[in-house]
């Protein structure tokens, strides 16, 4: 009779492990569906070529990157870990800073003079990276 | 996802616009960009608010599946005890009916044995019960009435072993045979009680066996036979003043009865064969001897014993007076004489409910000088045996007493008769005589033959033979059925 119950237990411990791997899943479209909304808003503001949202995970200690082209309207995915700090995203995470690049001689080398940045320029010709804040936390 | 705080600040993620235009974006943009982000922020949080709520709600629908399992397992559980219980008290109760049927079933062995100890306590017999050999274990509270003892008084007086304390004076063999074959053992004792009188008693000495049949006890159990006794011995005495009498009687019957020497001055030779069932008989012989002329008669009274010595008796009287005053002129007229006197004498008149009493007989006149017999018989025959040859000469079928034809006359038979002719009398008792090997009447024909092939020995040796031949026929002298009257003589 113990021996059942364990086995029970334990196939229902099996079953909200699975039941919690859907809902990290249906969350991930849930925050494509804020991606690909956010991308249709903005593009009525600026001639935007692309955008990503960021979300911090605990779990990996990284940013997982969701973003959207103009051109292929489909969601790309990526991760940057927060040990890699010579990534744009990850400085803007770690220094809550709001990061604004809209050309060579607005580049404020002030900021990151000690940073030697992975992120190519070269399609990029501006940029935002803006923190996402919950305030009154 | 679990965004890094800063007091009051809580940092989700990254919100990163770019464009492959120069100079796209100004500062305000910053300003437009950073009030998306914060849209998307409430839109971050109320995913993981959702997530939460998801989180608790799963949470909670755990800890209640959990707590059903639990509370399943724990009423399973319960309803498990609840039914151990039932069981175990079912159990219980069965115990309990069981106990009380054993209780019951106790209390009446103990009623019964509390009956039966009443009963050896209480009874009016004299229990003992002892070991196997006979040595006093108890006594029940007759003894103290029967025997006029204490019990201790007793075994101190008496002994303490049956072989001691045992009036019959035959103790040890009794006490013997009792555990020798373990059979139940009776005897007869005339004991002295404690105030000195005597009282007579029957004891029955009772091996108790065990299961594999030895000896575990032996138990006497006496009964008072002092009144008994008494009466028995009354009837002993009784029974011998009586048989003494019928003793006397017969000495009177045989003194009536013709004597050897009387016989022997009749005939040239003769034998009797005088056999009564009882002491006195019914049969009875008889003569008589007037100048030339010798009567004889043999005769079977009704009854046998003392009723049939009456009768045998009467009749003898009878026939005294008979030829006493008759011309003996035939044998016949005798027999009607006597007919006539025993019914009178007996006051047959032929009613209901009257005696019917009488006798069968034979008689006969000899006239020795002109060698003639004259024989008449009541149901009874005369043989005659002349150089071998065997006559039967039948009497009438009808006895001497009250009879259906009693008005019809006996018939004479005249016999011319010599010298060596050997003639035979006797009462159905010889031929009736039940015996042999399938235990047959001795039977007329087997008395005639007998008579054929001996009739030339001489009496005394005829006697031996016709002696022996009933005594065998009858095997022993207990199986005679009547009275036994055979005579034969030769003038």
């Amino acid at each position: 009779m113990t021996k059942r119950l364990q086995e029970i237990e334990d196939s229902y411990k099996n079953l909200l492990h699975a039941i919690k791997e859907s809902d990290t899943f249906n969350e991930s479209l849930v925050i494509e569906d804020i991606v690909k909304t956010s991308f249709k808003l903005i593009q009525q503001l600026f001639d935007v070529s692309f955008l990503t949202l960021g979300v911090y995970n605990n779990r990996s200690k990284g940013l997982d990157l969701l973003g959207i082209s103009k051109e292929k309207e489909v969601i790309s995915r990526r991760f940057e870990d927060m040990k890699d700090s010579n990534r744009w995203s990850v400085y803007c995470y770690q220094s809550q800073q709001d990061i604004l690049f809209s050309g060579q001689n607005h580049f404020p080398e002030k900021h990151f003079s000690n940073l030697l940045f992975n992120d190519s320029l070269h399609t990029r010709e501006s940029f935002i990276y803006g923190s996402i804040v919950r305030s009154e936390y | 996802m679990t965004p890094s705080t800063q007091g009051s600040h809580l940092f989700m993620g990254v919100l990163s616009v770019q464009s492959i235009k120069k100079n796209e974006f100004t500062q305000q943009d910053v300003e437009k960009i950073k009030i998306l982000a914060n849209y998307i922020s409430l839109c971050l949080i109320s995913i993981e608010t959702k997530n939460e709520l998801k989180k608790v709600a799963l949470e909670l629908e755990e800890a209640r599946n959990y707590f059903e399992l639990k509370i399943s397992n724990r009423t399973d559980k319960i309803k498990k005890q609840k039914k151990e219980i039932e069981e175990q008290n079912r159990n219980l109760s069965e115990q309990r009916e069981m106990m009380l049927k054993l209780s019951k079933t106790l209390e009446e062995i103990n009623t019964d044995l509390e009956r039966q100890s009443m009963v050896a306590r209480k009874t009016d017999n004299a229990i003992m019960v002892m070991d196997a050999v006979g040595n006093i274990l108890w006594l029940n509270e007759c003894f103290n009435r029967l025997y006029e003892y204490t019990h201790e008084k007793f075994q101190q007086v008496r002994g303490t072993n049956i072989l001691q304390t045992s009036f019959n004076p035959n103790i040890g063999e009794l006490l013997d045979k009792c555990i020798t074959t373990k059979q139940v053992v009776h005897y007869d004792a005339l004991n002295v009680k404690g105030d000195g009188t005597e009282v007579w008693t029957h004891t029955t000495l009772t091996p108790v066996l065990n299961d594999e049949g030895d000896i575990t006890h032996l138990l006497t159990i006496d009964t008072d036979i002092t009144e008994l006794k008494e009466a028995q011995l009354k009837i002993e005495k009784q029974s011998l003043d009586i048989t003494n009498s019928i003793h006397y009687a017969a000495r009177i019957q045989k003194a009536v009865l013709p004597s050897k020497e009387e016989l022997k001055q009749l005939f040239s030779d003769y034998f009797v064969i005088y056999r009564p069932r009882n002491i006195v008989s019914g049969d009875f012989y008889w003569h008589y001897q007037k100048n030339d002329k010798i009567v004889i008669a043999v005769a079977d009274c009704t009854g046998h014993g003392v009723p049939g010595g009456f009768m045998s008796m009467l009749g003898i009287a009878f026939l005294n007076e008979i030829v006493a005053s008759d011309s003996l002129r035939s044998a016949a007229q005798v027999l009607e004489l006597l007919r006539l006197k025993v019914k009178l004498s007996l006051r047959q008149t032929g009613k209901i409910n009257e005696t019917s009493d009488g006798m069968d007989i034979a008689l006969i006149i000899a006239d020795t000088k002109r060698e003639k017999l004259f024989f008449s018989g009541a149901f009874n025959k005369l043989l005659l045996n002349r150089n071998g040859k065997v006559t039967e000469y039948q009497g009438n079928k009808m006895p001497i007493g009250i009879y259906i034809s009693d008005n019809i006359p006996f018939t004479d038979h005249v016999i011319d008769f010599k010298k060596d002719d050997c003639f035979y009398l006797f009462t159905d008792g010889v031929i009736d005589q039940f015996g042999g090997p399938n235990d047959r009447k001795f039977s007329l024909k087997k008395l005639k033959s007998l008579v054929t092939q001996n009739g030339s020995l001489a009496m005394k040796e005829q006697k031996k033979i016709y002696n022996d031949a009933l005594d065998n026929w009858m095997g022993s002298a207990d199986y005679q059925i009547d009275d036994i009257c055979f005579m034969g003589f030769k003038f």
